[in-house]
Order: structure tokens, then sequence, then C-alpha cells
């Protein structure tokens, strides 16, 4: 097996003018030095991939995009010798005008990215394109619902602000690693990748081959949170494979994780008109979400973004707009919170400006404007199965909500507290396939191709199947992912594995049941209608004594194993152009509230305490469940207080973890607590990996937004932006000769 | 760039020669934390690297009756320090501000005599150190030579030490009875973020309550810690009020010339040091001995 090493562009947009490999192809030991125009130039592969847009190449081809792309390739059997080596490369490049920033680069005169469209991946069929590459963008998606115009004529107020979330990482433990092994006329690939099988069709695509001649393993993966969703590495590590005709090993160092998948930075210009009794009558958005230089997913995530921009709110009269633009940045991909988390930082921010100006309590203004059931959404949907009045009113109890309530003072320190709402779809349409297989000792294994990341999919399904079957836990085995054993998934992300694949599962289980029912009644001589399945017992309907196991069915009608199928097909899809359509099979409704001190003196925003609320559908694995949402309140108050990818220029400036921060046990709050809703007769189970996470930011600075009026626009919440923002209203509020109290403590300090 | 060479010499003066020998090029090893992360990085591509792994008597930590010196020898790490009876006892400033740094696994491998010959200004002991006027004893190809630490940081990663001089020692004054002292380390992102601003404060009070010594040094805010002795010896004789003390942290901000990055502006710094400079000062009044019933109610 050899190691990879990447040469790495230096240059934020240029021309490769020339790659200067000899004296790495020189070193002892290294076994190849390859560049993206040696692998052009064989003719034997495709070398541009992307789940949607063919733009990415496997190294770069004549062009780098950001500083980081790959360039080339050094491979040895000693992954010292491959850095070594790799040293040696030398790149030229003839720069070329670069954007950074996905406003500037939205139609720039002077950068752009690619002077011609890239082609479509044929297969990805659920996005309509509004790609224009000759403004830099990778797609553009619009939701209109009534008359916006005629809704802000009507409106007493229109509040207009613009709010701005940067560029962060996904920071998983374990950093992006494949092996590939395309020798002979197979590709087998072991990969952490979140998305197997679209994986496996990109790299058929990049070798031409049949898709059953490629096979992706997923051992478990150190944490994803969507950054290891779409190829990235592997096209990489399997075009190396064919062509040194040997296996080859990549593994991201930190530093080149960073540069491989970020959230995505976005601004967004948010007008929102209100009457003065507090109902919110027109919103109008225009969002920018920076792509970086691929469009990798962008292309689906600006149709969350605009639906998003709605937020949990009946508004009459809509139209926002989402751009995925881009820029000479590192891609941005998948996130936790896909597109929403930028959306809720904006909407939720401006309803708490907007509720100080009517003079309204921030929870009252939205138990006024909340969506109910029977409520049109903004992509045209009449929702039901809305709770998210009892989601904000459980909340306000537990955080000790008091309309009245003063700010507390402590020398410096001042403490108060903040909510938010927010509504987030999940992937629609998708498809998970799932096979149930039950043996003669009454094991049951469970065929899948969720990938386990550390969210917990493997015990939950488990829990999910045994209590379907009616037997322990403790007996159902779950796979791990193998394309050419397991079937067919579309994605572990969007919080839809344990709804969809949950849902395959229930039926493959059902099947497996009608199957061992129709056994059953051959060896007791009745009528299958007759038997009833109780606890993993078959017995005739009344008649205890008279039953069998689920193992005892199959071994005595040895058939060695009964094997159930199970498919979950949902339907859906938006119109790019007006957003109407089916958004989401389901809506994930979610509410947070939060505590926090500030000191005055420094700007420094603590969590005092933190309660989320989601609704759950029905809650399969309870500490499995609280688990994901603990790890989105991690997220959460890293994302509000202290993440951030800083660039200077296209570089990044927080590449290490020493440079990037994430927050550590000392800086989560004390105190935390979740309520995950159900609702039994419902009979739905909703995914939870993501819904507690975009309350987090906006509720901790609306929290901040009352202790101190210091609204923060562009997150994260740094110390420093506080107390500039607390020096300015202080300075505003003596010219308006009012001195307050409160803000003349943080200039004494 | 390839694998550097690895030497483990067994005496100070076996450490030098080799260190002499590769003329610059070489890098002395001691925890490895720092230099660990900067070969990482490509920020230095040492030709050589010099463990001190396997140097006897770099270890120990006693107090010299006679001096009144706490010496600590320069291989001792932080963690190690921090729980040592007699640092605890001789320099609490000093455990206290060990204690901070990084997180467990830093400390358990960071040495003393590494932080200040790594000299990086995003740092909590060497501020403390500077406020003790502690001084480290060094080895070179002259033999061995004191340098307070004041003289020792010289800028942004930069001594006053010789490419092939050894730090073996790190000598700190134990303070008299009754001084109060206090380090306060403020992260402005994550809690094991290095200090935007840390501030070590020394404060000893006559019989009359007013200010009979206070040493303050501010670190992490600009190159090396700053430390201003005229400013210091304005303030003795006078009572430590707050309009004192507001005059004190205002004269120190005024006069840094703070540095700018991802922790925070050169603005957000000054800001931060007239707070912290205030602060640590206070704390470490409640810690003196005109404030004893107070200390133990603190603690």
């Amino acid at each position: 097996m050899l190691h990879c090493r990447l040469v790495r562009s230096t240059a934020a947009h240029a021309e490769i003018t020339a790659v200067r490999t000899g004296d790495a192809a020189a070193w002892p030991g290294a076994v190849a030095v390859v560049t993206g125009a040696d692998l052009a130039a064989r003719g034997d592969m495709a070398v541009l991939f992307g789940p949607v847009l063919l733009d990415q190449p496997v190294l770069a081809i004549d062009v780098v995009r950001y500083i980081g792309e790959p360039v080339a390739a050094v491979l040895a059997e000693d992954p010292a010798v491959a850095d070594e080596a790799a040293a040696l490369v030398e790149v030229d490049y003839a720069h070329l005008p670069a954007v950074f920033d996905a406003e500037e680069a939205f139609g720039s005169d002077t950068a752009r990215l690619f002077p011609e469209p890239p082609e479509r991946d044929p297969s990805f069929v659920d996005v309509t394109l509004r790609a224009d590459h000759e403004r830099n963008v990778c797609n553009t998606f619009t939701v209109v619902k009534g008359d916006v115009e005629a809704g802000f004529a009507a409106a007493d107020l229109v509040f207009d602000d613009v709010f701005d979330s940067p560029a962060a990482g996904a920071v998983p433990l374990e950093t992006h690693a494949v092996v590939a092994d395309a020798r002979g006329d197979r590709l087998t690939v072991w990969s952490s990748t979140q998305t197997p099988y679209i994986t496996r069709r990109q790299l058929a695509l990049l070798l031409g081959l049949p898709l059953n001649r490629v096979r992706v393993i997923v051992p478990a993966l150190g944490g994803g949170f969507g950054a290891k969703a779409y190829a990235s590495v592997e096209p990489i590590a399997a075009a190396l494979s064919r062509v040194v005709g040997a296996p080859v090993r990549l593994h991201l160092t930190r530093e080149e994780e960073f540069v491989t998948s970020t959230k995505h930075a976005m601004r967004v210009r948010i007008r929102t008109g209100v009457m003065r009794d507090g109902r919110i009558v027109a919103r109008e958005a225009t969002a920018y979400y920076n792509a970086g230089a691929y469009a990798v997913i962008s292309p689906r995530k600006v149709m969350f973004g605009a639906y998003g921009l709605n937020g949990p709110y009946a508004i009459p009269h809509v139209r926002t707009e989402a751009h995925a633009v881009l820029t000479n940045t590192p891609p941005a991909g998948a996130y936790r919170g896909f597109a929403i988390n930028q959306c809720a930082w904006a909407y939720e921010g401006q309803l708490d400006m907007i509720a100080e100006r009517l003079g309204i309590d921030p929870v009252e203004i939205r138990r006024i404007n909340l969506l109910r059931d029977g409520d049109t959404f903004c992509t045209g949907e009449t929702l039901d199965h809305l709770r998210f009045h009892d989601l904000l009113d459980a909340a306000a109890e537990r955080i000790g909500w008091d309309p009245d309530e003063p700010v507390h003072r402590d020398g410096d320190l001042v403490r108060a507290k903040g909510i938010s709402c927010v509504i987030e779809g999940t992937i629609t349409p998708s498809t998970s396939t799932a096979t149930v297989r039950l043996g003669p000792d009454g094991s049951v294994d469970v065929l899948t191709s969720s990938v386990e990341m550390g969210q917990g999919i493997r015990p939950a399904l488990a829990a999910g199947v045994a209590r379907h079957l009616g037997i322990d836990p403790a007996l159902v085995g779950v796979s791990y992912v193998d394309t050419d054993l397991t079937p067919y998934d579309q994605q572990t992300t969007a919080s839809r594995s344990m709804y969809s694949m949950g849902g395959a599962m229930g039926r493959a289980a059902d099947d497996a049941l009608h199957k061992i029912r129709e056994l059953a009644a051959d060896l007791l001589e009745v009528d299958p209608a007759d038997l009833e399945i109780v606890d993993g017992q078959v017995r005739v309907a009344g008649v205890e004594q008279q039953s069998l196991s689920l193992g005892e069915v199959v071994r005595r009608s040895q058939v060695g194993n009964v094997i159930g199928e199970g498919t979950l097909v949902t339907s859906g899809g938006l119109d790019p152009f007006t957003g109407q359509g089916v958004g989401s099979v389901h809506w994930h409704q979610s509410v947070g509230a939060a505590e926090i001190e500030v000191d005055t003196a420094t700007g420094h925003v603590r969590v005092l305490r933190y309660t989320g609320g989601v609704f759950a559908g029905e809650v399969v694995d309870p500490v499995g469940a609280e688990h994901q949402c603990e790890g989105c309140l991690v997220f959460g108050v890293g994302n509000a207080l202290m993440e951030e990818l800083v660039f200077d220029q296209g570089q990044l400036v927080t590449g290490t973890l020493a440079d990037y921060m994430v927050p550590t046990l000392e800086d989560m709050p004390r105190h935390h607590e979740f309520e995950l809703m159900e609702d039994p007769e419902h009979g739905e189970v909703h995914g939870l990996g993501e819904p507690a996470l975009p309350p987090i930011a906006p509720a901790i600075s609306n929290a901040l937004y009352r202790a101190t009026g210091v609204r923060i626009r562009s997150l994260p919440i740094s110390a420093e932006k506080v107390l500039r923002g607390l020096r300015e209203r202080r300075e505003s509020e003596q010219a308006a000769g009012q001195v307050d109290e409160v803000t003349s403590v943080g200039a004494q300090g | 760039m390839s694998t550097p060479a690895f030497f483990f010499p067994r005496s100070v003066a076996e450490a030098v020669d080799v260190m002499d020998s590769y003329d610059g090029a070489a890098k002395l090893v001691a925890g490895g934390t720092a230099l660990t992360l900067m070969v990482q990085q490509r920020l230095v591509s040492p030709q050589a690297l010099v463990s001190l792994r396997d140097v006897p008597g770099l270890g120990e930590v006693l107090v010299d009756e006679d001096s009144g010196l706490l010496r600590i020898g320069a291989l001792v790490t932080h963690a190690a320090a921090a729980r040592h009876p007699l640092v605890r006892r001789h320099a609490p400033l000093l455990a206290d501000s060990l204690a901070v740094v990084g997180n467990a696994q830093v400390r358990s491998a960071a040495t003393v005599g590494g932080v200040l010959a790594e000299a990086d200004y995003a740092s909590d002991p060497p501020a403390t150190l500077r406020a003790l006027d502690a001084e480290v004893a060094a080895h070179g190809l002259a033999g061995e030579r004191t340098i307070g630490v004041g003289e020792l940081l010289l800028g942004f990663y930069q001594t006053a030490l010789a490419p092939a001089e050894v730090v073996t020692e790190v000598r700190v004054p134990v303070l008299p009875a009754g001084t109060g002292s206090a380090y306060l380390k403020y992260t402005s992102r994550s809690h094991e973020d290095r200090p935007c601003v840390g501030v070590a404060a020394i404060v000893g009070l006559a019989d009359d309550g007013s200010c009979a010594d206070l040493r303050v040094a501010v670190g992490a805010a600009c190159d090396a810690p700053l430390r201003l002795g005229d400013v210091e010896q304005q303030i003795r004789g006078r009572r430590l009020d707050g309009a004192t003390l507001s005059e004190f942290a205002d004269a120190y901000a005024d006069r840094i010339d703070p540095v700018s990055d991802v922790r925070g502006s050169a603005w957000y710094r000054r800001e931060m040091v007239r707070v912290w400079v205030r602060r640590a000062i206070e704390q470490a009044l409640l810690r003196s001995g005109a404030h004893e019933h107070s200390k133990e109610r603190a603690q």
C-alpha cells in the first residue's frame, strides 16, 4: 500500500504555469509524483467530479481556485518519505483576480471562477439548476408567497437588517481518511464517507466502471457533521490507485481537514414588515451563501436557505432568494444544521429587535406569529402536527421566563435570558432500503447502509427493530456499510436516518414477520390469519400455551433464515423559481432558551443555562436522543461564541486547533436540559442530529441583547465585538444625554 | 526537508557541544509541546534535535535557604511544578500560573525551562516569572551565567540565549510573608485558548496600609512581558484605592504596544490590559497580609 501526501496550492486563484516534480520523483523512496495534467493525459478516467456539477478536479488542472487545493500527489510506502518528497515539488503560478466574499463575487466584474459552465452530474436529478457561472453563481433558489410589496405597503413598520455568519469547521475528531484499491477491473474503497452510495456513483462515473464493480466499505467514523458527505478525498485515492496499480491511502492532517469542507459563510439582508400588534405581514430576504471554489452540494443548500428564511412563522407575504456564490475559498459543504443556522441567526435576531421596538415580550411576539396546524408555509404546503406553541411555552417555563424580570447585575456582570424558535426541513425526496434477517437461534441481522459516525444510528436502529419484532435488542446486530452487501441508502445526513432508514427497517421487519407467519401457519397447521405475534412469540390467537419463538419458526421450517426487505421512498420537491411544492416530508420544530452572563468590562459572554425543546415524534433510543441534543449544544455554543475560519486574502489564518477554537467542557453551561416532545398517535420518528442546533446561537445573542441592548449581527459573538457594542451604545446614549448605568460600568472597568 | 538527527546527550556540557556543532541549526527539546507544533507546521526545520531527557539533575525543585531562592530545574513540567509543595508554599503565584497553561496534556509535558527559552508571547508563566524577578541559569560555551527574565525575553520568540546555551534552572526569589499575589489569565475565546491577556500582580502593604511593594507584569498582549518599573515606583507609599488603581492600570494600558491577533485587536488588548491589571491587583490585595480574613473567606 502506498501513502499519499498532497501538494496544495499556495495561490488563491492562478494559472498553473509549471509543476516541477523532478526532485520529488528522485527522492529516495518516492514511488510516484502525479499531477492533474498527468491524470488528464491518460484518457482512461474522468478528471472532474462533484455531486451536482462536475466542476472539481481530482488534482488541479491548469488553474487553482483556492489556497489549499490539491495540485499534485506524492506516493511512497513510508508516509514520512511522502512528506519529504512532497516538500520538493515546486509549482509556479500566474495569479488571477481573486474574490473571497460571496456578495462581492456575485456578478463580479473582475473575478470569475469558471470561464465555461461545468457539466452536470447526469444522475443528480432532484435539483433544477439556475446556475449562472458568468456571475459566479452555482445556483439560485427563490420562494414567493403572496404579494410581498403589498405586504410591506400594509405594514406599520419595516425592519431592514444585514446579518453575517462566518465559515466554520465541522472539526470531526477523525479527519477524512480513505484507502482505494483499483487493481484489476474493480475499485474497492474503504472510506470515511457519510454518503457511501453517492460516493460509489461518483467514483464509478470517474473511473468509467459499472456501479457493481465499485465497492465502498465504511467502518465507524470518528464524527462527520456533514463534512464527510459527498466524495472529496476518495476520487484522489481512486485515481492514484489506478495510476500506480497499488492500494493508495490518504489520511488528511488537521490542517488539510480545515480546507476540505467548511460551513458556508452567509450574508443575508432581511426586511420584515410588521403591524403594531406584533404580527409579521411581510418578509423579503436575499442571502449569499459562500460556496467556496466548487459547488459540491451548494445547489441544494440554497433551497433549504430560501425557505428557511421564512422561519417558523405564519407570514402572508414572502419573497426570499438564496444564491450559492463561488469564491476563492475552500469548498463549503454540508454542515450540521444545513443552511438553517445562518437563516435563524438572522431572523431570530431581528425578531427580538422588532419585539423591543414594539414593546412586546420576545416570547409573546413568537406566540403571535408561530405556525399552527392548518397554516400555509411559504412553500404552499399546509402544515400539520405543529407543536411550536407547546415547545415555546415549555421552554419559557423551564428557563423561568418572566416578561417583567429585570436584568440581574452584579458589579461588571450582567445576566439575562433569551429565546429563539426554528423550523428546518429534512431532505425530500429521499429513499432508504433495509434488510432484516432472522436466524434460527433467534438472533437478527440488520443490513443497512446508514453510516455510524458516533451519532448512535446502530444502537438506535437495533432498538427500533427489536421493538418492532418484540425481542431483546441484544439479539439484534446492525451492519456497517459495504455497498457489495448492504442495500441502498441515499445518505446519512439531514437528520434523516431514524425517519427514513428507521421506516424502511420497520417495513423490512413487517415483511419478515409476514413470512414468519406463513411458515408458522404451516408448522402449526392453522390459517395464517389465526396467528398473532406478540413479544417475539408466534401463537394461535388466544391460545397462549401453543407458541413458537421467531427462531424456532426459522429452525423448524428449515429455511436457513427469513429475510424481510423494506423500502421507504418519500416524494416531493420545490420549484426553484417559486419555491412551491413539497419542501419536506415532515418539519423539524425546535426551540431554545439561554441564560447568559456578560462581563461588561471585557464583553465576554458565558452561557449559564440552556434548555432546548424539539418535536421528536417518537423517541426510539432515549439516551442516544439526549446525546444528540447535547452534541448540538456543544456545536451551538462554539458557533455562537468562538468558531470562525478567518481568511486573509484567501489564506486561512485559523487553520490549526491552536488557532481555531472549539468549546471545552469549561465553556459549556453548568446546567442544560432538553425536552424531546413526543406524539405517539402521530406515530412518526423525527431525526435528532440537527434540530436542536439552530436556535442556540440566536438564543444566546438575544439574551445578550436583553442584558445590554447590544445587537451582534455577525457571528461569532466575540468578546471584542460585544465590548465595541457596549462602547458604541454608551457613546450614543451620552450623545442623547441619557447615560445608562449599566453600560457605563463597562467603560470604568 | 529531511528528518532531523536526534541526540540524547548525557550532560549539559555535551548538549552544549552538540548544539554548537550545528551552529544554530539544532533545536533543544525539553517538553516538546511548542517545538512539535512548529516542526509540524514547518515554521522551523532544524537539522538536529537535541533532547535533554537523559541529562541528570534538571528535574529537581529545592529552596536555597541562604539566597532565599526557589530553584526549579529546567525540565520540571508545569504540572509537576504546580503541585510541588515547595512551589506551592514559596511561590503560589507561579503554581497558579503554571496550573492554567493550556490543558492537562500540555502541562504534563511542557517544562518551566522550555516556556522561557521558547519565548512565545502568548504564554502564561513568563509574565509571572517577570513579576517575581526570577532569573534563569544558563550553560553555554563560556560556562554558566544567570540572566534575569526581563533581560532574557527580548521579543517574539527571541531571547538573549546564545544558540548553544542551555537553560538549566529557574530561580525565583521567595516573597516576604504577607505579600499578596495573583495571576489572572483572560481567554477571549475557548477556555483552553492561549491568553488574550495575562496579568501577574504582587502587592505588599506597609503597616499603615500604604503600598510598600507593587509589581505587575502583563503577558500575552505584546512581544514580551511588560513591566513598568517607574510606574510601580511612583505608586509606593500611596494607598491602593480605586482611583490609584485606575491610574496605575491606565499607565500600563497607555504605554503597552499591543499585538493584534485572532484573540483580540490591539485596541481590545489595550482595553483588556486596563481591566485585568486592575483586577489582578485587587485579587492580590485580597490575598495580602492586610486582608488575611478576606483571604480565608475567599478560599
